[in-house]
């Protein structure tokens, strides 16, 4: 937890302290334990991508590999930072990933629509949530080299 | 004259009054012809007459010379002997011409030997004065001349009677004939007089006043008048037009009784968007008038909101296209509105709408109370969801943490402990799950299709896979019909029937599962799913397909019981129906059809 020196592999946007440290627990055992940057709500998610408020001096062009994006977040909903991530062609490119309490399915619906790359319903069975943790970790930060951005 | 149609009974009069008039002028034509044959005869024997007086004065002429010349033998006498002669000739001659008859005949042939008699006597008198020069002295000549004579004049004067007499028989006939025609003809017009004025009574009493007072009925039924129906009685046309005018009354009553009572509210409004008739609904449901409702366009009394939609709807009336429950807001008095459901039918010959408004404004508040719930309970769904899993997620998570990393420093009975807690969370979540995917099927609109039963199956028995390892289960899965359904729901069924069947068969060796159909008499067809498994005790069939009835124990088999819920839920809403058979331990049969038009669904919230 806490901010990292340097570039930031996966931003975690969190409001859940359970949740949290339950995805960080799974990513420490897999492996991923390093260049985590947890937000703990919608605001801050767009704070911190945008280089905006408290993290005015991040430089902005230093996008994370990939979001983890909760869904229900206070103050700015998941859906709506996946919305100013996915219009704003800077961060357009940024691989998002949905983790979602229900299988609610127009949250799903609504998430693809808005250009989301994949989602994870959060399960209540810990080790299922740490197989997908880790088959994401696989996939996007190894596997899945987003694209050079050249832009800003 | 009662069973008489007025036709039959025209046709009738009509005949006879040809017949009578027919009948007047062949009679007095026969009276015509008969005095004219009787006046004929009397005219031959005037001809007759005329001739035999010729043939009297002829020999009178010769006689009256003859003795002249006999008394002075002075040949100037002889001239009228001579004329007399010639005259009597030619009369002779005329009258043979015109007798026909026998009689007549003989008295001519008696007149003519008798003066043939006196002609030869006189003409021997006449050669002995020729010869002699002298005139004739002896009287017994003269005597015998006079006899001969008077026998020619007794034949002719016969003659002339018999001709006399029968002239006055002709002529009588003649008068008679003539009588009798024209007698005939009196009573023959007289007839057809009589005949005429029947026709004409009847025409004015039985045809003309009855239509009348019918056309007087008529008027009043059309303008809503009762009306006095008073030849109801008659058999023929004019009966059958009055009864059919009672008739028509007593529907139109009818009608007038339906339009008054009905609560739905009639209106026939004309292409010019202004009512011109309404039932009295109208004003039960508003407080407004009917002399209100027809007097301006009826645009004023809908819903400012809705008004572009109703004249849109007139638009498509005035084309010639059909309302079926087009919805609109009316005014009341108070101000307040009415919803209503409409059902039009245009006639554009007449340019007029026939409308029929129910009142659905309770219905209409009841379906928006109901979407309010829905999203109410849509968002109570969702925050369930999110917030009733996450502490779950916690407690599992944690405890599997603690299972993992802390192992050696717990004691077997404390991890047991914790093995318990992480199965109930689980099973928490499950339960939470289901109830959910239960509580969203019932808001889900029916995705209906043509979809293979077969593929449903088989997709199914794919995601069962898990289930099935290191079981023996036969499957007997037959060709399955297609069906029209919501593929997704379908599948769901078939899961939790295949999902049931499999898991209460777990204590058999070999497990037999068996998919199929069969057709019904009524021609349904009903789908089933049949296991040898544990099954149940018929008396507790009724909870079956309850949320969260279970009628095992949940340490002989796992489950939420939502699963047979669901697909009754699910079946339902396809507008079929779901049932069981089963005894304990021989198995159990799940049985369902799928109806043909899905039951009352709300309508998709905004």
């Amino acid at each position: 937890m806490g901010i990292e020196s340097g570039s930031v592999d996966i931003l975690l946007v969190e409001d859940n302290p359970n949740d949290a440290e339950l995805a960080l627990h799974a990513f420490r055992k897999n492996k991923l334990t390093n260049k985590i940057h947890l937000v703990r709500d919608g605001a801050e998610a767009l704070e911190f991508i945008f280089a905006t408020g408290q993290y005015a001096g991040r430089d902005v062009a230093d996008h994370p590999k990939v979001i983890l994006l909760d869904l229900k977040l206070p103050k700015v909903d998941g859906l709506e930072v996946l919305r100013r991530v996915k219009e704003d062609p800077t961060t357009k490119s940024i691989p998002v990933v949905m983790l979602t309490s229900s299988r609610e399915e127009r949250d799903i619906v609504e998430g693809y629509r808005l250009g989301v790359n994949s989602y994870i319903v959060k399960p209540v069975e810990f080790e299922q949530f740490t197989n997908s943790v880790r088959e994401l970790g696989m996939y996007w930060l190894l596997l899945n080299r987003p694209p050079v951005d050249k832009a800003a | 004259m009662r069973h008489w149609s007025l036709v039959a009974q025209a046709r009738l009069l009509l005949i006879l009054g040809w017949a009578a008039v027919v009948a007047a002028v062949v009679v007095s034509g026969y009276g015509a012809w008969a005095a004219k044959d009787s006046y004929l005869r009397a005219d031959a024997e005037r001809q007759i007459e005329l001739a035999n007086k010729g043939v009297l004065v002829g020999m009178i002429n010769q006689e009256t010379g003859l003795r002249a010349y006999l008394n002075t033998a002075d040949p100037i006498f002889l001239e009228a002997y001579v004329v007399g002669a010639a005259q009597t000739q030619s009369a002779m001659k005329d009258l043979a011409a015109e007798v026909s008859d026998a009689q007549l005949e003989g008295e001519l042939a008696n007149s003519r030997a008798t003066a043939a008699s006196w002609q030869s006597w006189a003409a021997g008198q006449k050669a002995s004065v020729d010869a002699s020069a002298a005139p004739l002295t002896d009287v017994r000549q003269a005597e015998a001349g006079k006899l001969l004579f008077d026998a020619f004049r007794r034949a002719n004067d016969h003659l002339q009677a018999t001709v006399d007499a029968t002239v006055g028989v002709a002529i009588a006939d003649a008068r008679a004939g003539q009588r009798l025609g024209f007698g005939l003809l009196l009573v023959a017009g007289l007839i057809a007089a009589l005949i005429l004025a029947a026709l004409g009574w009847t025409l004015i009493t039985r045809t003309l006043r009855p239509i009348a007072s019918l056309a007087a009925n008529a008027r009043d039924l059309a303008a809503g008048r009762p009306a006095a129906l008073g030849v109801s009685n008659r058999s023929d046309e004019l009966g059958d037009l009055s009864r059919a005018l009672a008739a028509w009354q007593a529907a139109a009553k009818d009608r007038d009784h339906m339009f008054a009572l009905s609560d739905d509210v009639f209106a026939v409004a004309g292409f010019d968007g202004v009512f011109k008739t309404v039932n009295p609904a109208w004003e039960r449901m508003t407080g407004i008038t009917a002399a209100e409702f027809t007097s301006r366009p009826y645009l004023d009394f809908v819903h400012p909101d809705d008004r572009a939609s109703t004249m849109a709807e007139g638009s498509k009336l005035a084309e010639g296209v059909k309302t079926i429950s087009f919805r609109n807001r009316y005014v009341c008095k108070d101000g307040s509105y009415r919803w209503l459901d409409w059902t039009a039918v245009p006639v554009q010959g007449e340019e007029l709408i026939y409308c029929v408004g129910r009142d659905v404004t309770d219905q209409q508040s009841a379906e928006e109370a109901i979407r309010t719930l829905n999203k109410e309970l849509e968002a109570f769904s969702y925050s369930v969801s999110h917030d009733l899993r996450a502490p779950l997620r916690a407690i599992h998570g944690f405890v599997r943490i603690l299972l993992e990393d802390y192992a050696p420093d717990l004691q077997a009975e404390a991890r047991r402990y914790l093995d318990l807690v992480a199965a109930n969370a689980q099973q928490m979540g499950r339960l939470v799950d289901d109830l959910l995917q239960f509580s969203r099927m019932g808001r889900q609109p029916l995705n209906k299709q043509r979809v293979s039963a077969s593929a449903l199956v088989r997709r199914a028995l794919e995601q069962l896979q898990p289930a099935l390892e290191g079981r023996a289960v036969e499957f007997d899965i037959s060709d399955l019909p297609a069906v029209d359904g919501d593929p997704g729901l379908l599948q769901q069924v078939f899961l939790n029937l295949l999902g049931n069947a499999i898991k209460y068969s777990k204590g058999r060796e070999t497990a037999r599962i068996q998919v199929g159909t069969r057709t019904e008499a009524t021609g349904e067809t009903v789908y089933f799913v049949k296991d040898n498994g544990a099954g149940f005790d018929m008396q507790y069939a009724h909870k079956l397909f309850g949320v969260f009835q279970r009628l095992h124990r949940a340490e002989e088999y796992e489950g939420t019981g939502v699963g047979l819920a669901l697909a009754h839920g699910i079946i339902s809403k396809h507008g079929g129906r779901i049932w069981a058979e089963a005894a304990v331990d021989k198995g159990a049969t799940f049985f369902f059809t799928l109806g043909g038009a899905p039951t009352w669904e709300l309508k998709a919230a905004a």
